[in-house]
C-alpha cells in the first residue's frame, strides 16, 4: 500500500508539472502570450498596463501629434487594377509586385506578376497545383499537389523561376521568414509542423501537433498555429519549441488569424455568427470583438485589414475595432491567412478576386492616382 | 463588446472547475505539456457543443472521456503511421529542471510512462482519477476482467522498476 501511495504522489506531481522550465525558452520580451483563463490577479495586473501603454500610445497609433482630436480619416485608394485569366488561389507581394498563382484546367497552375503599368506577366507555368506560396531572401517556396495528389515543396529561384529545390510529402500550409520556411505534413492523425532552412532546405526542428494544422504563420521569430478545430493557437518560437498559446473565449472553430507586432487577431465562429477577436500580449480578454464575416488579411501600421467574404475590404482600427474605411470590390475575396488570395504588405493591400481580377490598394489618408490595367 | 449569455456562463464556469485537473489527466496521458493542451481544448471543442445538455455533475466524466478517447485515437494513429516519429518538442526529464526536482518521484514516473499505453491509462485511471475498475472498464471500452489483469500488470512493473532503484 505504501508503494501506491507513492505512486500517486508521483502521478500527482507529474499531473501538476508544466514541462517546460521556467527559464527554458522565453517569449521575446515583446510577447508575453497570455495564460487562458489567468488568475484573476494577473488579469486585473495585466489590464492595468494595457490601460496605461494604451493611453500613451494611442496619440502616435492615431497619428495625432499635437494631441488634439483632429485625426485624418484614413481612406482606402485604388492604385491598380489587374485581371489575369484563371482563378486565383495565392498570393504573394514581392517588392512593388505580386504573384498570383491561378488555377487553370486540369488542376494546372499559371503564376502571375503584376506591377505597375504594365500588363501581367506569366512567370511559370505548371502542371502541379500550386496551392500557396511564401518567400524567402533567395527563394520562392510553393507548397504543390501533382496530379495524383502528393504534395511537393518546390523551392524556385525568383529570377528565373526554375525550380531549385523539390521536396516531397510537404504541404500547405507554409510560411517563411528570412532564415526558414515553415511547412507541414499530415502525421500520426495530427500535423507534423517541420522547419527548414531556407537556403539548403534541410529540415532544422519539427513539431508534432496531435490537431490537423490549418493555418500557418510566421512573425517577429514566433511560428503559429491554427488548428482545424478549437481555438487554440500554438505559438513557436522558430525551433519550434511551444512558448504558449493564443486561446480566444472558450470552444469555437478559429478560422483566420493575423497577426502583427505585439497583437494577433482571430477570426472566431459561435454558432451561425463570427466575430474578429484581436489580442494584445498583455490582454487576458480579448482587446475588442466586432463582428465579421471574413479573417484578417492583415496588419498595417494602424489598422486590421479583413474581408467579408463579398467584396469588401475593411480596415479596422488596431486599438479599438472600430472601422476606419471601407472598400468594396466588385467580387468576393477569400478570408486572408485561410485562403491566400489577399495580402497585406507596408500600407499596401493586395487582393485578387475570384474571377481574376487582382487590385492593390493602400490604406492612407491621402488620395493617390488610380490606373487601370487590364 | 462583451457577449454574456447562459451558454457562455455554463462553459467558462466549467472550464474554471476542470480545465486543471483535465490537464493533469492530460499530462500524464501524453507526458508532453502542449500536446496535453491541445487535448483539453479539443475536449471543450466538443463539449461546447452539448454544454446545455450535460448536467453540471456529470461535466468531469463528460470532458475527461473526450480527453481518453482523443488521447486513443491519437495514440492508435501514431502506431497505425510508419512515418511517425515521436520528438521531443520539450524538456522531458524534470531533474533539468531547478524548481521541481524529485529524483525520488521522478524514478517513479519514468516507471509509470514506460507502461504501454493500455497498462499506463488504467494505472492513471484508477490512482489519479481515483475511479473503480468497473467505471474504468466502461470508459475504455473493455471487459473488467482486462482492467484488472492490466492494473496488476502495471503496478507490478512499476514496484519493479521501484525497489531495483531502491537496491
Amino acid at each position: 500500500m505504501d508503494d501506491d501511495r507513492v505512486i500517486k504522489e508521483a502521478l500527482r506531481w507529474r499531473a501538476s508539472l508544466p514541462m517546460d522550465p521556467p527559464a527554458a525558452k522565453e517569449p521575446p520580451a515583446s510577447h508575453h502570450l497570455r495564460a487562458r483563463l489567468a488568475p484573476l490577479a494577473a488579469g486585473l495586473g495585466a489590464l492595468t498596463v494595457c490601460g496605461i501603454l494604451l493611453a500613451l500610445l494611442w496619440p502616435l497609433a492615431r497619428g495625432d501629434d499635437q494631441g488634439a482630436a483632429g485625426t485624418s480619416p484614413l481612406t482606402f485608394t485604388v492604385n491598380a487594377t489587374w485581371e489575369v485569366p484563371g482563378a486565383p488561389v495565392a498570393v504573394l507581394p514581392d517588392g512593388d509586385s505580386v504573384l498570383v498563382a491561378t488555377v487553370g484546367e486540369l488542376a494546372s497552375t499559371t503564376i502571375y506578376r503584376v506591377r505597375g503599368s504594365t500588363e501581367p506577366e506569366v512567370v511559370m507555368t505548371s502542371q502541379s497545383a500550386v496551392v500557396d506560396m511564401a518567400a524567402t531572401p533567395t527563394q520562392i517556396w510553393m507548397s504543390t499537389f501533382k496530379p495524383g495528389g502528393e504534395p511537393e515543396l518546390i523551392a524556385v529561384d525568383p529570377a528565373t523561376f526554375e525550380p531549385s529545390l523539390v521536396i516531397a510529402d510537404l504541404a500547405n500550409p507554409i510560411a517563411a521568414d528570412a532564415g526558414h520556411v515553415y511547412a507541414s505534413a499530415l502525421s500520426g492523425g495530427g500535423t507534423r509542423v517541420v522547419s527548414l532552412d531556407a537556403e539548403t532546405g534541410r529540415e532544422l526542428a519539427h513539431y508534432e501537433s496531435p490537431n490537423r494544422v490549418m493555418n500557418l504563420l510566421t512573425n517577429e521569430g514566433l511560428v503559429y498555429l491554427m488548428p482545424l478545430e478549437g481555438t487554440l493557437i500554438r505559438v513557436l518560437d522558430d525551433e519550434l519549441k511551444p512558448l504558449g498559446t493564443i486561446s480566444p473565449e472558450g470552444d469555437w472553430a478559429a478560422s483566420g488569424l493575423g497577426s502583427s507586432t505585439n497583437s494577433f487577431t482571430v477570426l472566431i465562429r459561435r454558432g451561425s455568427d463570427a466575430y474578429l477577436e484581436h489580442f494584445t500580449d498583455l490582454g487576458v480578454q480579448p482587446g475588442w470583438t466586432v463582428p465579421s464575416e471574413g479573417g484578417p488579411i492583415g496588419t498595417t501600421s494602424q489598422a486590421v485589414v479583413t474581408s467579408n467574404g463579398i467584396g469588401d475590404i475593411i480596415a479596422l482600427d488596431l486599438l479599438t475595432g472600430d472601422t476606419l474605411a471601407t472598400i468594396s470590390l466588385s467580387s468576393g475575396v477569400g478570408g486572408g491567412s485561410v485562403f491566400p488570395t489577399a495580402a497585406v504588405e507596408g500600407d499596401s493591400v493586395w487582393v485578387a478576386g475570384h474571377k481574376g481580377e487582382v487590385t492593390q490598394l493602400t490604406l492612407g489618408t491621402s488620395q493617390v492616382r488610380s490606373e487601370v490595367r487590364s | 463588446m462583451a457577449r454574456t449569455n447562459k451558454r457562455d456562463d455554463l462553459l467558462a464556469a466549467a472550464y474554471r472547475d476542470h480545465q486543471e485537473a483535465l490537464l493533469g489527466l492530460a499530462r500524464l496521458l501524453t507526458n508532453r505539456s502542449a500536446e496535453a493542451e491541445d487535448l483539453v481544448q479539443t475536449a471543450f471543442s466538443r463539449f461546447a457543443v452539448h454544454v446545455d445538455e450535460v448536467a453540471s455533475g456529470a461535466q468531469r466524466a463528460y470532458l475527461r472521456s473526450i480527453v481518453i478517447n482523443e488521447w486513443k485515437r491519437l495514440a492508435g494513429s501514431r502506431r497505425e503511421d510508419p512515418g511517425y516519429q515521436p520528438v521531443d518538442n520539450e524538456l522531458r526529464t524534470p531533474a533539468t529542471d531547478p524548481w521541481a526536482v524529485r529524483t525520488d518521484l521522478m524514478v517513479v514516473w519514468n516507471a509509470i510512462d514506460r507502461l504501454p499505453d493500455r497498462r499506463r491509462v488504467v494505472v492513471i485511471l484508477r490512482l489519479y482519477e481515483d475511479l473503480s475498475l468497473p467505471e474504468i472498464a466502461r470508459l475504455l471500452g473493455c471487459r473488467l476482467g482486462t482492467v484488472k489483469s492490466q492494473l496488476h500488470k502495471g503496478l507490478r512493473s512499476i514496484r519493479e522498476e521501484m525497489s531495483v532503484d531502491d537496491g
